[in-house]
């Protein structure tokens, strides 16, 4: 049975177990002097298996000339996979294997497609509603905001379509300063008629993408029964491609029901150069700008032009590869309150993600200061997670010495080698001890809660030998501190010694400097 | 699972990136291996024992997610991708180049080379103890602890990296302490050895 506990302590130690596990080995953690063992000596290896691996990090060369070089070329080449696991080029027999079964569909036709109907994404004939995370507190977009310009969208007028469908009215091309340069053809700048093709969700909603072929990644909205789309084009292989309000997208052919004029549709074209213009983060700032209390709250505020897509995600306080979307489908401007979450101690960072559904894309950060709410630190430089004066007891011994802690009522033997022990205080009241031998001279039996350790323990009875001192009571600091392995939060103990001290409790023990 | 990774992966700025590339931006390159470069170094040097070999292959790495961005589907971490197809190249490329590999121990003697001889034997803590075993652990063993304690994979995203079941990263990873255990024992390392 331990066995399959202890399996887990490396990824629970690396927070990648999942929460009813990490909560399960919790709880087993507490009553298995074993396992709390094992989770020490991994987290001794862990840190050592990351300092060892950071140290190449730390020599990245810069990205090669020639991969610059090739990855400006056209992707004329480029194979797609429509149903493919993430592609690893190695695996050729797969891949080869794809490429009998899909034929090949470029992605400078897919592009070809965007292109060709730029223009078709200012006449959006049907609305996608875009809620905001239910996590936030999303408020109205900043008065006076201007609107995204880079493929702009004047507030159109409603209109009334054949079938009953309000859609907006698309604007003229004048209106439109930032509108691709493409003519735009006749027929796609008015509103659907029967002669139009037009797609409507055949039973239930249907998944719109970004391209064909569909993936989870690029999903980008939903087609519900009873809304019409037109439909521009299609693929070659069963997908078609919509029109929606702010862009385009793609559904499968065999869960929509189609109308009008269908068998006209034209292929992309596979020659046109892909049309990806970056979106422009004109501002993302927060308030307060600079510092905030620990667990106070920011208002992120924020300005994109031309993007389709729009979140902001908090990132760890150590590098980005833990992400925490904290908004989504975010509108090209707005704000949202944000309270920090209280296991932030120093930094608060975000990043602001902007992209166009077309691969346009653009990011920018931003990280706050956390204030720290004490005015010291057993620790130099750092700010504690929580620091609390506390009811202590000390007893030197001739192999290190024992601490009581009276809020926890733990006791930590720290042998002399370094290493350290916790244990629980058991000890009642009244509750007598039988020493099997008396101390020397010059010597003490620990009593009391040390005393049922020591006893109860034969490896600290040998290690620690006799008290060398009463034992001493003292009004002590306790502090629990960060403490990364990678990007990994944990927190580790420090504590004062009567004397003013502090000891750090880490994978050993040290005294480290304090007040 | 912890809240850090409750990130849907549709708004997982790394895909966004991956669809930057494939829609021809070449900035998101940039930004892919700002972000994943030293990952993605730190494995294969570790892997390969070459730091010099590890470069070379990190620039096919990064060539070879440019061309098959727009395969990238999504169910996997982006990372993970990047390291699956290091795993592949160093594979091919420690098959074909092993006879000039530079010898674990002297990379590592490499990476400590501004570390004098008295601060080497001061250097008698646990870590550096184990940092000193961990160079002694087959390749194998060396390379799940830093999948799993570097780069913080899941135990299935290892095994979806070293094309192996879950139970064998379990199996392997107990087998790595055991060996880093009986290694301190045995070279006195651990200051419990003197208890």
């Amino acid at each position: 049975m331990h066995e399959q506990w202890q399996e887990l302590i490396p990824f629970y130690i690396t927070g990648k177990l999942s929460g009813a596990e990490a909560a399960a080995l919790s709880t087993h953690l507490a009553q298995c002097d074993l396992c709390r063992r094992a989770v020490d000596e991994w987290q001794v290896i862990g840190q050592a298996v990351y300092d060892e691996a950071a140290v190449h990090a730390a020599g990245l060369p810069p990205l090669a000339g020639h991969v610059r070089a090739e990855a400006a070329l056209p992707r004329a080449d480029v194979q797609r996979w429509p149903n493919g696991r993430g592609p690893d080029p190695d695996m050729t027999r797969s891949r080869r294997a794809q490429k009998r079964r899909f034929a090949p569909f470029t992605l400078a036709a897919t592009l070809a497609a965007v292109l060709l109907f730029g223009g078709m994404v200012l006449y959006a004939l049907v609305t996608i509603n875009r809620a905001p995370s239910a996590s936030i507190v999303l408020e109205s977009e900043t008065p006076g905001s201007p609107t995204p310009t880079a493929t702009p969208t004047p507030t159109p007028t409603e209109h009334s379509t054949d079938l009953g469908i309000l859609v907006p009215q698309p604007p003229s091309v004048e209106e439109m300063p930032g509108a691709p340069t493409v003519q735009t053809p006749a027929a796609q700048a008015t509103p659907p008629s029967p002669d139009d093709c037009t797609a409507t969700a055949t039973s239930g909603p249907v998944d719109v993408y970004s391209r064909p072929g569909g993936g989870d990644i690029f999903y980008s909205g939903t087609m519900n029964p009873g809304e019409l789309w037109r439909a521009w084009t299609r693929s070659g292989d069963g997908w078609y491609q919509v029109i929606y309000e702010g862009g385009w997208g793609w559904v499968r052919g065999d869960l929509v029901t189609l109308h009008g004029r269908c068998e006209d549709l034209p292929l992309p074209s596979p020659t046109a150069a892909p049309d990806s213009p970056t979106p422009d983060i004109v501002s993302f700032a927060a308030m307060p700008a600079e510092n905030i209390d620990r667990g106070g709250t920011v208002v992120l505020t924020w300005d994109v032009r031309g993007a389709s897509g729009v979140s902001i995600t908090r990132l760890s306080e150590r590098g980005g590869l833990f992400l925490v979307p904290i908004g989504e489908d975010l509108p090209a401007s707005g704000s949202l309150a944000y309270t920090a979450p209280p296991e932030y101690i120093s930094t608060l960072p975000f990043v602001l993600i902007a992209t166009t559904a077309h691969g346009g894309y653009a990011e920018e950060y931003l990280s706050l200061a956390i204030n720290c709410p004490y005015a010291a630190s057993l620790s130099p430089g750092q700010c504690p997670i929580s620091q609390n004066s506390v009811e202590m007891a000390y007893q030197p011994f001739e192999g290190g010495l024992m601490i009581w802690r009276g809020d926890t009522r733990q006791i930590y033997v720290l042998f002399n080698t370094q290493s350290y022990e916790t244990h629980n205080d058991t000890w009642q009241a009244g509750e007598s001890l039988e020493y099997s031998q008396p101390p020397p001279a010059g010597r003490l039996q620990p009593l009391r809660g040390f005393g049922k350790v020591w006893l109860e323990w034969s490896h600290v009875r040998s290690l620690l030998g006799w008290a060398t001192a009463a034992e001493q009571g003292y009004t002590g600091t306790v502090e629990r501190h960060q403490h990364w392995m990678g990007r990994n939060q944990t927190a580790i103990t420090y504590f004062t010694l009567p004397d003013g001290r502090a000891v750090r409790l880490i994978s050993d023990w040290q005294i480290v400097s304090g007040n | 699972m912890s809240e850090e990774n409750t990130a849907t992966r549709f708004h997982d700025p790394d895909i966004a990136l991956i669809h930057a590339m494939t829609a021809g931006d070449t900035g998101a390159l940039d930004r892919l291996y700002a972000r994943y470069g030293p990952a993605v170094f730190s494995y294969l040097a570790t892997w390969l024992g070459s730091p010099q070999l590890a470069e070379e292959i990190l620039q096919d790495v990064m060539l070879a997610a440019w061309k098959s961005a727009p395969g990238f589907r999504g169910e996997s971490k982006v990372l993970t991708w990047l390291l699956t197809i290091a795993r592949n190249r160093a594979i091919n490329a420690r098959r074909k180049r092993s006879p000039v590999l530079v010898p674990l121990d002297d990379v590592f003697e490499f990476a400590e080379q501004d570390t004098g001889p008295l601060e080497r034997i001061e250097r008698n803590s646990h870590q550096d103890a184990v940092r000193q075993a961990l160079r002694t652990l087959p390749d194998q063993q060396r390379e799940i602890l830093v999948l799993t304690f570097y780069h913080q994979l899941s135990g299935s995203e290892i095994a979806a990296v070293l094309g192996i079941s879950a139970g064998t990263v379990k199996s392997r990873l107990h087998r790595a302490k055991e060996m880093l255990r009986r290694t301190l024992q045995h070279e006195n390392f651990r200051s419990e050895g003197d208890l």
